[in-house]
């Protein structure tokens, strides 16, 4: 089974992964080792630091969709995009981290689903392989109210929720030097219609008053008082 | 019902309608005149019920989602809004891919003060999602950016019934999907599903001893959550409370990936015991002494529960 994991370029100066980015490494590699796990990002390559650290949890390829950076697009376009390199690398089952795509939206792996025509699901928690036929696994997840646990028949795309505050152990160190292969996009179509970032929407500052109290009988008043 | 009401309130304004979507299982129509009756007082001004074997399970994109299309487009929409706890983050990413529109959770809902293209007694309405440090928050005008937004509302409020029960139903006859890529193993109650729906969020840290933690939780009104934050990171993220308290050395609420609607209490315990809140943004965590806090905590939670927050 070949898996394609998605991760997005994390913000300067924090964790290269998110925490979703990082669980969904760690499912799609405890699929077992007779799995292909590759990484998959877009951006330039000064942002490769996600795709290092999935080098270093395992992955068995890292690839970059080339180009220009992707930090600030939408997921209409990012999702073009990572799907365009995943039609070109193929998989059986596309992950991605819930909530790392720009602003935390959470729509990410459902725009790579929709143009690559799987069908998706959103933010499993637990990922295992399941009995016939061959390409089936079986994923929990939460919504509306039930905790469920369900049999896919593969190829599908799905977001990765974490599932435990906890962290995970790290993997043993590798020793390999980062292996990065780059990809160009070749459907035009992609490049058509990239840059729709108006679809985040305008950005406001804050205009809140601050107010400090000194005891925690002021803080209930400050909580139950309405301001403008 | 929240979603809802709070639809109703900003159509009022607008002078928009309000349709609200049920999705069940064939010739639930002929049993829906209580639930019309009650959207309609909710505030829905029309009820478009979709019919296919299968739709009566929990949602899923691929069981749902094409319904749900066939449905929305149906209207067309300026806004498709999901209730906080409801589906909205399984099937609203891929509705608002079909639509082409744009997609934003933990939204509040506003009247725009704008004049626009728009028909004479149609106003415009924004939705604000605010970023997790509070240092700001993003603004979808569907008019400005041309195509619909899909939101998920939060859960920054309670229903209140100022609609009519006297509303139209259509219902519309979907095809059941033939031969879905899943089934079903297992099912239960979803235990952190009361995190998802709190309007109050009070996240512990490792400085909580479990003692004090049970009593917080006791204290607790049903409207707010009382967690440990190094559990259930899914239903934190899913979570969009008014307000959220972070206690005792949990992870910042940014870290946690929950998007507060409308106030983070930012609270700090100095050495001598005495509190120094912030009650805007930019937020700090509330790093509050466990001893300390006990005393004035059900008032604090009484005050959490009144909806009555710094706005």
């Amino acid at each position: 089974m070949k898996v394609i994991v998605c991760l997005h370029a994390a913000p300067p100066g924090g964790s290269p992964l998110t925490a979703n980015d990082r669980e969904a490494l760690r499912l799609a590699r405890s699929l077992g080792d007779d799995n292909e796990v590759i990484a998959l990002m877009a951006g330039t390559k000064e942002e490769t630091a996600a795709l290092e650290a999935a080098w270093a949890c395992g992955v068995d390829r890292a690839a970059r969709v080339s180009g220009e950076s992707f930090a600030a697009a939408d997921f209409h376009t990012l999702g073009q995009v990572l799907g365009s390199a995943a039609r070109t690398l193929g998989a059986d089952l596309i992950l991605g981290g819930a909530r790392s795509d720009t602003e935390g939206l959470g729509a990410l792996t459902a725009s790579i689903a929709r143009h690559v025509s799987l069908p998706h699901l959103a933010n499993i928690e637990s990922l295992e392989h399941y009995g016939q036929p061959p390409l089936a696994v079986a994923v929990t997840l939460r919504g509306s109210g039930r905790k469920r646990r369900l049999g896919v028949r593969l190829p599908f795309v799905m977001s990765v929720a974490r599932a435990s505050g906890v962290p995970a152990a790290p993997p043993p160190p590798r020793d390999a030097a980062p292996s990065i292969e780059a990809l160009a996009v070749f459907d035009p179509e992609v490049t058509v219609i990239r840059r729709r970032t108006e679809m985040l929407g305008t950005s406001a500052k804050a205009e809140r008053e601050t107010r400090t109290v000194a005891s925690a009988a002021e803080l209930v008043a400050v909580l139950g008082r309405p301001t403008t | 019902m929240f979603a809802l009401s709070e639809a109703r309130r900003i159509a009022h304004g607008a002078g928009l309608t309000v349709f609200a979507l049920v999705l069940g299982e064939p010739h639930e129509s002929a049993r829906s005149e209580p639930l019309a009756t009650a959207l309609g007082r909710a505030g829905a001004d029309r009820v478009l019920m979709c019919e296919a074997a299968g739709l009566g399970a929990p949602p899923l994109d691929v069981t749902h989602g094409p319904a749900l299309f066939t449905a929305v487009e149906r209207v067309p929409p300026m806004v498709v809004l999901f209730p906080t706890g409801g589906p909205g983050d399984e099937l609203g990413p891929s509705l608002a891919m079909r639509l082409g529109a744009a997609y934003a959770p933990a939204v509040d809902m506003v009247l725009s003060e704008e004049a626009g293209p728009l028909a004479d007694g149609v106003g415009r309405i924004n939705l604000r999602r605010w970023r997790a440090d509070r240092s700001g928050y993003r603004q979808l005008d569907p008019v400005e950016i041309e195509r619909p937004v899909v939101a998920i509302l939060g859960a920054h409020g309670v229903p209140r019934e100022h609609g009519t029960s006297d509303i139209d139903v259509e219902v519309i006859t979907c095809t059941a999907l033939v031969d879905p890529p899943l089934s079903e193993l297992a099912s239960e109650p979803d235990e952190l599903d009361a995190v998802t729906l709190a309007r109050g969020l009070v996240v512990l840290g490792p400085q909580v001893s479990p003692e004090v933690g049970t009593r917080l939780r006791a204290a607790a009104p049903p409207e707010v959550a009382v967690v440990d934050g190094r559990v259930s990171p899914r239903a934190l993220a899913a979570a969009s409370p008014e307000l959220v308290l972070v206690v005792g050395g949990a992870p910042a609420a940014a870290e946690i990936g929950v998007s507060p609607r409308a106030l983070i209490g930012a609270i700090e315990l100095v050495p001598d015991g005495a509190f120094d809140g912030a009650g805007g943004a930019p937020a700090r965590d509330l790093v509050w002494n466990a001893d300390s806090v006990v005393d004035p905590w059900s008032e604090l939670i009484a005050a959490l529960a009144t909806g009555q927050v710094v706005r």
